[in-house]
C-alpha cells in the first residue's frame, strides 16, 4: 500500500447523493459536503467562505451550491465564488468512486 | 434603456456614505473595469461592514466588530478605492460637481453617489436623555455593556430589530418587555398568522409583549426608568432601547434640489432626478415590480445587489435593478427568511411543517405574492427563484 492511496477515505454510497441537495459527511471532524450533478460526483468544504454556515442546507442551482443564509453561491466543482457576497474560494476535494462507494481524496481544509 | 455614456476612464466617481451600498458599489466599478478614481466618504470610523449582526453576533458577544467588515482592512488598497472615514459631506453642489466636507475639503466628481443610508428614529425619555438605539457597531457595543444577566430592559418597537434584540437581551438573561403600538408584531411585513407564531416564540421564551398599547410618559425613580403604559400600568426598567423605524438620509440631496419622497427617487438604473447622480442602498426609493410601485427597501440583500447595480448604471450599462425582495431574521435559534409581500396576499396556503421547517405561502389571485419560511431557507430560495421566473414572464 502507497501513502498516497491511504489518503483516500470512503465517504458514502452513490444512493446516498441527490442532485437537489448536498450529501453532508465528516472527515476527522472537517465537515464536506458531496454534490451529485449531471456529470459526476462533486466535494466542496461545508462551510460557507462568507458567513460561515453550512451549505449542506443550501440550494443548488446550474452547478453552483447557493448559501442558505445570504445566497451568495460558489462553483460546486471549482469553488470559485461566482455571487455576492462571497469573494473568497471554498476548498474542493477529489472524489473516486469503486463498486458504488464515494471515495474522498486528499485535500486542505480551507485557510481560516 | 440606460441613455447615459459609458465615462471616460480617467472620471473621478464620489461615494457618499460607507456602509454596504457602497462597499459593493465601489467593489463592483472595479470589477467592471472603470479605472478612473473612486472616493468613498464615510461619517463612521470602520471600513465598510454588514448590519446584520449588531443585532444578533455582536449583541450576542459571539461575534467581534471585524467579523462583519465586508472586505479584508487590504482589500481597499489593493483595488485603489481611496476610503475617507469619519467624514461628512454637509453641502452637494450639482452644478459646480462638488461636495464639500464637514472639515472644509472640496471634493470634485464626475458622477456622484448617494449610500448615505439612514439613522435610527429617536425616542426621548424627558430631561434631554434618549432611549438607546442600535444603528452602529459603537451602538451595538454600547447596548452589549448595558445588558446583564438579571438586568432589566424595555424594547419600544415591536418589529425586526427590537425582536432581535429583544431575544439576544433574553438570552442574555435579561428580563425583556417589548412595547409596541400595533396589535400584532411586525405588522408592515407579517400577516397576523405568522405574527402569532413569532409572539408564541418570544412569549415561550420568557419575553413579555404588551402589544396595541403605547407609553403616556416616562420619569426616573432611584436611578431605574419607568415606562407609564397606557392601560395605567407601569414597568421598571434599567435601561430603554427602542427600534422605532429609521430616517432616511436624503436631507443634502434635497437641499442640493433633488427628487426625494420619504428618500431619494430613482430609476431602474440607480439615477436620480440629475442625470450624473445616483443613489442605492436604505436611503434610494426603487421602483419594484413586486411592489406594484416605488418603495425604499431596508435590507442587506437591497443594500449589496443596488449598490452593485448602482455601479452598473454609473457606467452606462443597461442591467435594470428590479429584485423580488427577501431579508431574514434570527431569534432565539429560529432563522426566519421573508419572501415577496406577503402582506399583499389575499389567500394562505395553511403552513406545512416539515422537519422544524415552517413555510407560509401567500397568493394574490393566483399568483404567490410572498411567503414566510422559519428554518426553510431551501424553500425559500425556490420560491423567491419561481417568483422571479413569473415576474420576467409577466413583463
Amino acid at each position: 500500500m502507497d501513502a498516497e492511496r491511504e489518503e483516500w477515505i470512503q465517504a458514502c454510497d452513490v444512493a446516498d447523493l441527490h442532485e437537489d441537495a448536498p450529501h453532508l459527511v465528516q472527515r476527522e471532524g472537517e465537515p464536506i459536503c458531496l454534490f451529485k450533478l449531471g456529470d459526476g460526483i462533486f466535494a466542496t468544504h461545508d462551510t460557507c467562505t462568507h458567513g460561515l454556515a453550512s451549505l449542506a442546507d443550501g440550494y443548488i442551482d446550474d452547478g453552483a451550491i447557493e448559501c442558505p443564509l445570504h445566497q451568495g453561491a460558489f462553483d460546486i466543482r471549482t469553488g470559485t465564488p461566482v455571487a455576492m457576497p462571497c469573494v473568497k474560494a471554498l476548498a474542493t476535494y477529489p472524489v473516486k468512486v469503486e463498486n458504488g462507494k464515494v471515495f474522498l481524496g486528499p485535500g486542505r481544509p480551507p485557510v481560516p | 434603456m440606460n441613455d447615459l455614456n459609458p465615462p471616460r476612464q480617467t472620471e473621478r466617481f464620489l461615494i457618499l456614505g460607507a456602509g454596504q451600498a457602497a462597499a459593493w458599489a465601489a467593489h463592483t466599478l472595479r470589477a467592471e473595469g472603470f479605472t478612473g478614481s473612486i472616493v468613498v466618504v464615510g461619517d463612521e470610523v470602520h471600513p465598510p461592514y454588514e448590519r446584520p449582526y449588531l443585532s444578533k453576533g455582536l449583541l450576542l458577544g459571539t461575534q467581534r466588530p471585524e467579523d462583519g467588515h465586508i472586505f479584508p482592512a487590504t482589500h481597499w488598497q489593493e483595488v485603489d478605492v481611496q476610503l475617507m472615514l469619519g467624514r461628512r459631506a454637509v453641502a452637494i453642489d450639482l452644478d459646480g460637481h462638488a461636495v464639500e466636507l464637514d472639515d472644509g475639503h472640496r471634493l470634485p466628481w464626475d458622477r456622484l453617489l448617494f449610500c448615505t443610508g439612514g439613522r435610527a428614529r429617536i425616542l426621548p425619555l424627558g430631561n434631554g436623555k434618549n432611549a438607546a438605539v442600535l444603528r452602529s457597531v459603537e451602538d451595538a457595543l454600547a447596548l452589549r455593556g448595558a445588558i446583564h444577566a438579571e438586568s432589566r430592559i424595555a424594547v419600544v418597537g415591536g418589529g425586526w430589530i427590537g425582536l432581535e434584540i429583544a431575544a439576544a437581551a433574553r438570552q442574555l438573561g435579561a428580563h425583556v418587555v417589548v412595547v409596541e403600538q400595533a396589535v400584532h408584531v411586525c405588522q408592515r411585513v407579517l400577516p397576523a398568522q405568522v405574527a402569532q407564531w413569532l409572539e408564541q416564540l418570544h412569549r415561550t421564551q420568557g419575553v413579555t409583549l404588551l402589544l396595541g398599547t403605547g407609553l403616556d410618559r416616562v420619569s426616573e425613580a432611584g436611578g431605574s426608568t419607568v415606562l407609564h403604559v397606557h392601560d395605567g400600568s407601569q414597568v421598571q426598567v434599567d435601561q430603554v432601547v427602542c427600534g422605532i423605524g429609521m430616517v432616511p438620509n436624503d436631507d443634502l440631496a434635497r437641499e442640493a434640489g433633488l427628487d426625494c419622497q420619504g428618500g431619494i427617487v430613482v430609476d431602474r438604473h440607480c439615477k436620480t432626478s440629475h442625470p450624473l447622480v445616483f443613489a442605492a442602498g436604505d436611503v434610494a426609493v426603487t421602483p419594484l415590480s413586486a411592489a406594484r410601485g416605488a418603495v425604499r427597501l431596508e435590507s442587506w440583500q437591497n443594500a449589496q445587489e443596488q449598490g452593485a447595480a448602482a455601479a452598473r448604471g454609473m457606467l452606462g450599462q443597461d442591467k435594470p435593478y428590479d429584485p423580488i425582495p427577501w431579508f431574514w431574521s434570527d431569534q432565539f435559534g429560529q432563522n426566519i427568511q421573508v419572501v415577496g409581500f406577503p402582506r399583499d396576499g389575499s389567500r394562505c396556503e395553511a403552513p406545512n411543517e416539515v422537519a422544524g421547517a415552517l413555510v407560509w405561502t401567500f397568493y394574490r389571485g393566483d399568483d404567490v405574492c410572498g411567503a414566510v419560511g422559519v428554518n426553510a431557507a431551501r424553500a425559500i430560495r425556490q420560491l423567491k427563484k419561481s417568483m422571479q421566473a413569473d415576474m420576467a414572464a409577466s413583463r
